[in-house]
């Protein structure tokens, strides 16, 4: 929870870039990161900001079609990139581990969860079959399943959505992971289901003190969980604070922009009904307007902002790209 | 066999399927224009000769020029698998299309009445029909076409259900669509893909049910020539040359394969945008 | 209210089988709705929210006839709903239309924009067909876009573009109810502003009466005159939106709103630990 923890992972330069029939696709164009033991980070963004690439490309899950580079993508002290595939598969499930948006797609539909559970532990802790299963059932009751032998039997689709995420949760913490990269994982669930679930996720992490990297668009959660956000626009890193000086006086257009479009359930209704929205559409990431990737949106956009910006180091950890700040 | 092509990757082998189809259909359209031998003519000094000058894939067991034959027989064989294929679809879309309107008690109807058929063995009912009315081309087409329409049926109302419960649909309802506005333009703009790969299958077996029953003789009746009834005759022969025999079946094989590996290539194409 | 609701919803069912017995029997029955009234003044906003299995399309989808119910009365304007036919039925679909969650399944992919937003126009022969063109053109202004979209597919919009495009459709035949079913959860957080502040306006300009599905607390409470709260098909609450929000009285109600994550740290729900 603490920044000043030991530095679990530390990544400068991502560029992940994808081979499509229209040519090279940039999903990802030069993120940097830097986790803590115990900390929260949010990773937030919109679809085409490159969140859920830097989730697999820091597992090394992207698949033949595209490319990880980074100058530097260090787990641990141990680079990740430089590993052998075997060596990232040890890594894989056990001190890092990844729980998914969509537990039916994440869950073999056609194996118990309890034995999926298991498997994780015969891998990564090298227990027994029957101690594994054991461990398995003492896990799923961890994480909230009521009569978890008899659970531990059934298959993903006889639960329901919040139960199926608490088996991801359950497989994902199974090995003791120092790093948790979590992938919206609450996205598709009921609101009320939603604080369980996040709930048990921080109850978790802060057991096992692991680093937590949170992907999400929901402002509302990334307030309620995070240390510090991160937020990333079209690949890019566009601001990073911490939790309350990225609310309370966010410094890039964007983030004051989407934090003045989010509704509030406590604030009451004005009259006129209108949100100030951010206008404009986040831009085709084959094609890129050069320099700010923001500016054709931005109301404070002039002329510098034809030049990319550069990352400008503020007070107290604070990062921002924007040439407001660059003075 | 496909896994010889794979080295070529799926879209290498669909090129290479294509070049072969396309070469059998143009041989088959052009060729009887471009080689003068009459498929029919009978050169009695040279029964199941090798390959000469004269006749460059040999002579069969009349001495009838093999080239001639097989190219000429590739039209009937095609013509009559494509016809098929037709029939085949335009009896069995529609029905499909419509089982998948009917309510309840219809859908079960039809779809029983369907899977009878399904389940029946099409080389013996196709030689029972064929046997009780007489070997002509159209009832030969038909008859194919006929034993294939159901599973043309069946694939074209698993089709038209899925995407009758689309949001899309649902939006033309809202608007006052009626059944027909709806089958008209929701549901058959979007079975194209599906009702192009089913009949490229379909293409591909009506082909060797005609090559089957040509071979069993009550198919297409000589002398006309169909690929099938000329490894039919041909065969007979096997042991004293074995090169005749192995013309026609080749010009089978490829062209069947030829049409299994496009429809598979479509499939894959089509289908992403299916899954939408 | 002096005047009468543009739309009355009595005791509606809607019954989903789950199991039969070995006669073809009904066995276990879902209750998607479980005996549902309300009602809407016209030129109001009634927001309808429930969490997954709540009923809430359900009953949208039953208000629309897209679905039957099994029991209970729908009046629109004064007129018993699920008995239309014929030209009553049509005219009933020109006045009440619906806008559905997900731009992507929404839109016929086959179809060209202009034809899609049209459609409602060549089915209920309300325009000649070049007073239909000129209409095309003057909704896809309307909601934003641009003429030479009318000839382009949906696939080469975005979410937010799309639900544009059904938000024109749905305004061609006219309507004066429209029926919102999560107009806004697919889409991206940037484009849902835009969204709301697209249909607010439409509400106003048009004096269109609003059925907004939601699981979105935070955007009803923006969106909605009248908010009710539905659980397990059942209407638990029901109030002006500022009242229901400020003092929920039904538990459900006050464990969703608790449960909503605000985004302020300062109203966090938990205390985080370490």
């Amino acid at each position: 929870m603490s920044a000043g923890g030991e530095v679990m992972l530390e990544l400068r330069g991502l560029v992940t870039t994808f081979h499509t029939i229209k040519g090279p696709l940039c999903a990802v164009d030069g993120v940097d990161l830097t986790l803590h033991r115990g900390e929260v980070v949010c990773l937030v963004g919109e679809s085409g900001s490159g969140k859920s690439v830097t989730g697999l490309s820091l597992m090394r899950l992207i698949g033949p079609g595209g490319s990880v580079t980074a100058a530097s993508m260090r787990f641990a002290g141990r680079g990740l990139l430089e590993l052998a595939e075997s060596e990232m598969n040890r890594l894989r499930g056990g001190e890092m581990a990844m729980i998914f948006q969509e537990p039916m797609t994440a869950l073999n539909p056609a194996r118990r969860v309890g034995e999926q559970v298991a498997e994780v532990l015969r891998q990564h802790r090298q227990l027994s079959c029957r101690a594994a299963a054991d461990r398995a059932v003492a896990l799923l009751d961890r994480v909230g399943i009521r009569e978890p032998a008899m659970r531990a039997r059934a298959y993903p689709h006889q639960l329901s959505g919040g139960m199926r995420q608490r088996v991801m949760i359950a497989i994902a913490c199974a090995a003791g992971p120092a790093l948790i990269i979590a992938d919206e994982p609450t996205t598709a669930l009921d609101v009320t289901v939603q604080a369980q679930v996040l709930d048990l996720l921080l109850a978790m992490q802060a057991e096992l003190g692991s680093a937590l990297l949170f992907i999400t668009h929901d402002l509302g959660v990334v307030a309620e969980i995070a240390d510090r956000v991160v937020v990333l626009y079209a690949g890019q890193v566009v601001e990073e604070a911490a939790v309350n000086d990225l609310f309370h006086a966010p410094a890039h257009p964007y983030t004051q922009g989407l934090l003045a479009s989010v509704p509030d359930v406590d604030a009451p209704r004005r009259p006129d009904r209108r949100l100030a929205a951010i206008p404009g559409v986040v831009p085709d990431p084959l094609e890129l307007p050069t320099g700010c990737r923001f500016r054709d949106r931005c109301g404070q956009a002039h002329g510098r902002c034809q030049t990319a910006p550069p990352q400008v180091s503020l007070a107290g950890g604070r990062r921002v790209r924007c040439w407001l700040h660059a003075d | 066999m496909r896994f010889a092509l794979a080295p070529l990757g799926p879209a290498g082998a669909a090129a290479a399927a294509g070049a072969v189809l396309a070469a059998v259909v143009v041989a088959s359209l052009a060729g009887p224009l471009l080689d003068q031998a009459d498929p029919l003519a009978i050169d009695a000094g040279n029964l199941l000769a090798d390959p000469t000058a004269l006749h460059p894939l040999g002579t069969d067991e009349l001495g009838r020029d093999l080239l001639a034959r097989v190219l000429y027989g590739g039209r009937v064989s095609l013509a009559v698998a494509a016809a098929a294929a037709v029939v085949a679809g335009t009896v069995g879309v529609p029905l499909g299309v419509m089982a998948a309107f009917l309510g309840p008690r219809g859908e079960t109807a039809l779809m029983r009445v369907i899977d009878v058929f399904v389940s029946l063995p099409e080389i013996f009912v196709a030689i029972v029909v064929l046997a009780f009315l007489g070997g002509s081309l159209a009832t030969l087409i038909g008859t194919i076409g006929l034993l294939y329409c159901p599973q043309f049926a069946r694939v074209a109302y698993g089709m038209a259900r899925s995407i009758r419960a689309r949001e899309h649909v649902l939006a033309a309802v809202s608007l006052g669509g009626g059944r027909w506005w709806i089958i008209r333009h929701e549901i058959l703009p979007n079975m194209h893909s599906v009702i192009v790969v089913q009949a490229s299958f379909t293409f591909s077996f009506a082909m060797l049910m005609e090559a089957g029953l040509s071979f069993l003789g009550l198919g297409v009746r000589p002398p006309t020539p169909s690929w099938g009834q000329m490894v039919g005759t041909l065969k007979d022969y096997l042991f004293i040359n074995a090169w005749p025999v192995l013309v026609p079946s080749c010009m089978l094989f490829a062209t069947v394969l030829a049409v299994n590996v496009l429809g598979d290539w479509l499939q894959d194409r089509l289908n992403p945008e299916l899954q939408r | 209210m002096p005047t009468e609701p543009i739309l009355a919803v009595r005791d509606l069912r809607r019954e989903f089988v789950v199991r039969r017995s070995w006669l073809g029997r009904p066995g276990a029955v879902v209750r998607a709705v479980d005996g549902v009234s309300l009602s809407i003044a016209a030129g109001q906003t009634l927001a309808l929210v429930g969490e997954s299995g709540s009923g809430k399309s359900t009953l949208g989808r039953c208000i629309a006839r897209l679905d039957v119910p099994t029991a209970g009365s729908v009046r629109f304007d004064g007129q018993d709903v699920l008995g239309l036919g014929g030209t009553e039925l049509m005219r009933f679909r020109r006045s009440v239309q619906i806008v559905f969650q997900d731009p992507y399944a929404s839109l016929n992919p086959r179809r060209r924009v202009g034809q899609a937003i049209a459609d409602g126009l060549v089915i209920h022969r309300l325009l000649a067909a070049r007073d239909r063109r000129e209409r095309v053109l003057e909704l896809l202004r309307r909601v934003g876009l641009r003429p030479d979209h009318a000839e382009r597919y949906p696939h080469q919009f975005s979410g937010g573009q799309r639900q544009r495009i059904a938000i024109a459709r749905a305004l061609a035949v006219s309507p004066r109810f429209i029926i919102a079913d999560e107009p806004v959860s697919s889409l991206d957080v940037s484009i849902r502003a835009q969204i709301l502040n697209l249909l607010a306006e439409l509400q106003a300009e048009r004096s269109l009466t609003y059925l907004f599905i939601s699981h979105d607390l935070g955007v009803v409470r923006h969106f909605a005159d009248r908010v009710a709260i539905m659980q397990s098909g059942r209407l638990v609450e029901e109030g002006p939106c500022d009242q229901i929000f400020a003092d929920p009285r039904h538990p459900y109600t006050q464990a969703l709103l608790r449960a909503v994550p605000r985004p302020d740290p300062a109203r966090r729900r938990r205390w985080q630990g370490g």
